[in-house]
């Protein structure tokens, strides 16, 4: 099953959404994300201290976009997602932008995708969605540098 | 014993399990698609289990049930273009496209591919009544039936690079079509399998 989350998305629907989750055995966790997502929606992605990131998962036909805020000192202070593909993109995307929030770009590009995969009980066919969620930060961090770079050479 | 006749013999692609509609059962991309369900029919008729039970008696449920998904499994997958295609890729040239890296790889050549799914996606999100999502909808089609154009050139030139390409694509649009069909209005945007 596939969902598209809109930004604010919390109310009807969701509970049979829910239902087909756990028939299909997804973890408690998957489904707490994938019914409640963390921090869905966009930023401006032409703000100078926004960085995109921008993956997909072609077997599956996923997508995912994860956009960071971040302040002077290189601490992100804003996080979004959007992701359309399966619960467990879903959840992993989720879960990674309460991870990042707060975060030192630095300490951001250290986290693992077996630690999200870990903290969902994802299963071994899963664990790409979890890889997934570990590209879209990078590739933000890495949209945002190249943003910076400019002004820090002048 | 008549049931080893033809499920005992181990097969590489699924063109193999209807010879009527493909004599050299070497994989192609145009298909007869009459005349493969009617194989397809008279073969589940052979095969189903309930057919072989009552001919051959309980112990012939099981393997009656393996045959018979398995022609169930090929039918769809001939029937279908972007299974078709994958199929093709994966047994003429190895090229798996249910692996993520080998998908990757290969989406590395589409940098755009991704921007222009996450926009189509975010329009269907924002329309608010049913035509605009049939205009989304007949886009989505004229482009699918365009990546079915290119891929029959593709295979009929076996320029199988291209052909990959267009078929990661194809995926994307293939799950668009799904979402566009389950849309209502006020309902998030939803997919299934």
């Amino acid at each position: 099953m596939f969902r598209f989350i809109r930004p604010g998305f919390s109310g009807s629907g969701m509970s049979a959404a829910g239902t087909r989750l756990t028939r299909r055995l997804y973890h408690p966790k998957v489904i707490d994300h994938y019914t409640n997502p963390r921090n869905v929606g966009s930023l401006d992605k032409t703000l100078p201290n926004v960085g995109t990131g921008l993956v997909g998962a072609p077997a599956c036909g996923d997508v995912m976009k994860l956009q960071i805020q971040v302040d002077d000192s290189g601490v992100i202070q804003n996080v979004k997602f959007k992701t359309f593909g399966c619960g467990s993109a879903i959840a992993s995307s989720s879960y990674m932008t309460e991870l990042v929030r707060g975060k030192t770009l630095e300490d951001a590009a250290k986290i693992k995708n077996t630690e999200i995969a870990k903290e969902l009980s994802l299963p071994p066919v899963k664990l790409h969605c979890s890889m997934l969620a570990e590209d879209a930060i990078k590739a933000a961090i890495k949209d945002y540098q190249s943003k910076r770079k400019p002004t820090s050479l002048t | 014993m008549l049931r080893t006749a033809v499920q005992r013999r181990s097969i590489s692609t699924f063109y193999e399990l209807f010879p009527r509609t493909f004599p050299k059962g070497t994989p192609q991309w145009n298909i007869e698609q009459s005349k493969l369900r009617k194989e397809y029919r008279a073969l589940q008729a052979q095969y189903h289990p309930d057919m072989l039970s009552a001919t051959f008696g309980k112990s012939s449920d099981h393997d009656g049930g393996d045959q018979s998904s398995l022609l169930n499994k090929a039918y769809h997958t001939l029937k279908d273009p972007l299974l078709r295609s994958q199929h093709i890729l994966k047994a003429v040239q190895g090229t798996d496209l249910s692996q993520e890296r080998i998908a990757q790889d290969i989406m590395q050549s589409n940098p755009d591919l991704l921007i222009q799914v996450l926009d189509t996606h975010e329009q269907l999100e924002e329309v608010q009544n049913i035509e605009d999502v049939h205009v989304i909808e007949r886009e989505n089609k004229q482009r699918i039936t365009s990546i079915e154009h290119q891929l029959e050139q593709c295979f009929n030139d076996k320029d199988f690079a291209k052909a990959s390409k267009l078929t990661v694509e194809l995926k994307y649009w293939v799950n668009l079509a799904k979402a566009i069909k389950e849309w209502e209005p006020g309902k998030p945007v939803t997919l299934s399998h």
